[in-house]
């Protein structure tokens, strides 16, 4: 949790965001019937699906305007001003920020973009790969280049997503995706290769982005019969033809 | 006649639990997780729960309820190991026993402390459970004389208690994240008119929002992003040397071991409130009960004992309200509530007509659990700790990929995938702008309770309040939330404080 006296300034955003987030339950609860038939029902108010929502409307705006009238009054408000006024874009983002937004923007790629169009062993192993690259070797100049390949893989994905281009290819979107992984390890070589800690820290990583789906999956898989999201390239052509021949 | 026939069916649970070799397997490893959930910082018993709930999808109610139970128990106990051995509070239902409990590992003590955690510990569960045992008839036939203005006013009041005692900044930010958890239980086709409410015309929101999947973004992303963020590792850890029970300690603490499981099941029952409170109350009581208050904080075998006994029993008390009215006692329990609906389970009053092996056979998995917890606590404590040597680089994204994996197997459906991101990422801003996550949760879970019975409650009622005043129990419920808003307001406290010195005054 952020400081208590930073906190009062940061009410001062959250409270007009949830001014907007109440009034938004508040305008979609009064569009919900009130009175009068709805499916053939005859509506009375206190029956109505709008009663909940419009407790919670305005419960919620009463809440956020209490919170917003405290950052005025605790001088939160004037804070932010004054920090808004300060604010120096050459400085850049803190280190935590950028933390922050690189495991969100690994979380977007994997879950929306990844999960749904590539193997699931192959996706999840290349977000282990970056994530536990990024966070576990620390490397200045490496995770600069891995988040400069998660970017450009994003946008990949969102220009062929939005596009519809491949959608059928079964297997487009996995060799892709292999050129990533082997692009993301290129760089892990190439950055490391004079220093033995990094080295180990490289090998580790490779090893628990492999290891790891390389568990779960046949685990989800075969034992709590969950089909996996996309059955790939990888999965199909290695786990499911050992496991049916085994079988 | 009653009790006997409990205990005659508690005992058979038990023989059958213990007659499946498979069962004690999975009890074990259960506990052995959830300790090493609970040691690790940043993850707590409640994602353990969680996780584990996804994986025994498949199992039968009883196994399912053994694997689960063994991990909450075991994750109630495993925060002390770190609080003890590192200062570091591996949940926040130790932080009360990292106080003493390190001082005393600095002393040389660590293995004595964990000895007496331990033992507490699986006292406390025990206790915990003869609670279960002795009042879940007496609440489940008060709850069947329950209409629909209690079961809302009862939902409504574990949302505003939750908010108000879990907030660690101002209070209102408590209710304002109980009133976000109400929201999302909101979107969906509602359950009496089945009228699409906020679905934005996406039909995978028709069915409403999938609890798990969502419990499991607002406990587990927030954490994993904070954890990576702030590079956190454990740092050095004391010598444990030998871990020893200390049963004369432990017999001649026995009046704080009682209050403390008192206080902890008190706690417990309360719904929306967990294990942390319980800790910190116990400890603030066993310090005034103290005749050597002072000694508290420097390494006091008392503090230490208070905390887990209370944490531990906490479980039990969370227990009695989730299976008789179908409120979670504590945020664990939320998520045990989402397990059970998860295995067609519907907990409340009806319970003990629907399934009536039900309640026994969860007394009989806590005995169990705590006879679990404390052999592998006392074996496997050193083996345990190797692990809190992974680097959380490395353990986090394999957690995160756990949730993921998770939330899809429940509904295999990868919109919960994109739901639980959102959420975590909305609970992530909530959590370090001082917003609690436990009643956005209790919200989530009882949104539903409290819309279809306040609908209900006013068709019956032909939209009058009145009956709120002409039944006793809505009236208590209702005077308790009112009071607990009004108390909270500064002209209130002003007034008080005023009349308050001018009775002094006088007297």
């Amino acid at each position: 949790m952020i400081e208590k006296e930073q906190i009062r300034k940061y009410d001062f955003i959250s409270s007009i965001v949830l001014i907007i987030v109440s009034c938004i339950i508040l305008i979609g609860a009064f569009r919900m019937p009130m009175q009068g038939s709805f499916a053939g029902v005859q509506n009375q108010w206190y029956v109505s699906p709008a009663l909940m929502p419009l407790i919670i409307g305005f419960g919620l705006l009463l809440l956020s305007l209490v919170l917003l009238l405290n950052s005025f009054i605790s001088g939160g408000v004037s804070l932010f001003f004054q920090d808004l006024k300060k604010y120096d874009r050459s400085a850049g983002m803190n280190e935590k920020t950028l933390r922050v937004i690189m495991l969100v923007l690994m979380l977007f790629n994997y879950i929306y973009l990844m999960i749904p169009r590539v193997d699931f062993f192959l996706s999840t192993s290349l977000f282990l790969l970056c994530v536990v690259g990024v966070f576990y070797i620390e490397h200045g100049r490496l995770a600069a280049r891995i988040t400069s390949i998660e970017l450009i893989w994003t946008l990949v994905l969102l220009v062929l997503a939005v596009s519809g281009l491949f959608e059928r290819s079964r297997y487009v979107y996995d060799l892709l995706g292999m050129v990533v992984y082997a692009s993301v390890v290129w760089f892990f070589i190439r950055y490391t290769a004079d220093d033995p800690d990094q080295r180990r820290r490289v090998k580790t990583t490779i090893l628990v982005a492999l290891l790891t789906p390389g568990i779960i999956c046949p685990l989800f898989r075969y034992m709590l019969l969950v089909p996996l999201p996309v059955e790939g390239i990888i999965f199909d052509g290695i786990f499911n033809s050992i496991y049916y021949l085994v079988r | 006649m009653e009790f006997f026939h409990q205990l005659n069916m508690f005992g058979f649970e038990l023989v059958q639990i213990i007659s499946n070799p498979m069962n004690i397997v999975i009890l074990f490893s259960s506990v052995i997780m959830g300790i090493i959930f609970g040691a690790t910082p940043g993850l707590t018993a409640t994602l353990g729960v969680a996780l584990l709930t996804t994986l025994t999808y498949g199992m039968n109610t009883s196994t399912a309820m053994v694997a689960l139970m063994g991990i909450y128990v075991g994750g109630v106990y495993g925060g002390s190991y770190t609080a003890i051995l590192v200062n570091i509070p591996g949940t926040a239902a130790s932080a009360a026993t990292a106080m003493d409990g390190y001082p005393l590992a600095c002393k040389g003590q660590a293995g004595r402390a964990l000895g007496l955690t331990t033992t507490s510990s699986a006292i406390g569960t025990f206790i915990g459970m003869i609670f279960v045992v002795g009042f879940s008839p007496i609440i489940s036939r008060l709850a069947l004389q329950f209409t629909s203005f209690e079961y809302f006013l009862l939902a409504l009041f574990g949302i505003i208690i939750s908010g108000t005692l879990t907030s660690p900044d101002l209070v209102y930010k408590g209710w304002i994240a109980g009133f976000l958890g109400l929201f999302l239980a909101m979107i969906g086709r509602d359950s009496l008119r089945v009228y699409p409410r906020f679905t934005m015309g996406i039909s995978q929101l028709d069915g409403g929002i999938e609890v798990v999947p969502v419990l499991i973004g607002a406990f587990g992303i927030p954490q994993i992003m904070q954890v990576l963020r702030d590079k956190f590792q454990v740092g050095n850890m004391q010598k444990i040397g030998r871990i020893l029970p200390d049963f004369k300690t432990i017999g001649k603490k026995s009046g704080i071991i009682l209050r403390s499981c008192l206080i902890g099941v008190g706690i417990g029952a309360v719904p929306g409130i967990g294990e942390d409170i319980a800790g910190w109350v116990s400890y603030g009581a066993a310090k005034r009960a103290s005749k050597h208050p002072e000694r508290f904080g420097t390494g006091e075998v008392d503090a230490v004992i208070s905390t887990e006994t209370a944490n531990n029993a906490c479980i039990g008390g969370a227990m009695i309200p989730l299976l008789n009215l179908g409120v979670p006692g504590s945020p664990p329990a939320a998520m045990l509530l989402g397990a059970l609906m998860l295995h067609g389970v519907i907990p409340g009053p009806m319970l003990t007509f629907e399934h009536p092996e039900f309640i026994p056979n969860i007394t009989a998995i806590l005995l169990l659990a705590s006879a679990a917890m404390w052999v592998s606590g006392m074996l496997l404590a050193k083996q345990v700790v190797k692990v809190l040597k992974i680097p959380t680089p490395i353990f986090m994204p394999i957690i995160a990929v756990l949730c993921i994996i998770g939330s899809y197997s429940i509904g295999l459906n990868i919109f919960n995938l994109y739901l639980m991101l959102i959420v975590g990422v909305i609970a992530y801003f909530l959590t370090e702008y001082g917003y609690p996550i436990a009643p956005l949760v209790i919200g989530v879970i009882l949104g539903e309770m409290c819309d279809t019975n306040l609908r209900r409650a006013l068709m019956v009622s032909k939209g009058s309040f009145a009956p709120v005043f002409q039944r006793p129990v809505a009236l208590l419920l209702f005077l308790v939330i009112v009071f607990t808003i009004v108390s909270q307001i500064p002209l209130y406290r002003r007034c008080t404080a005023a009349l308050k010195q001018r009775l002094m005054g006088k007297a």
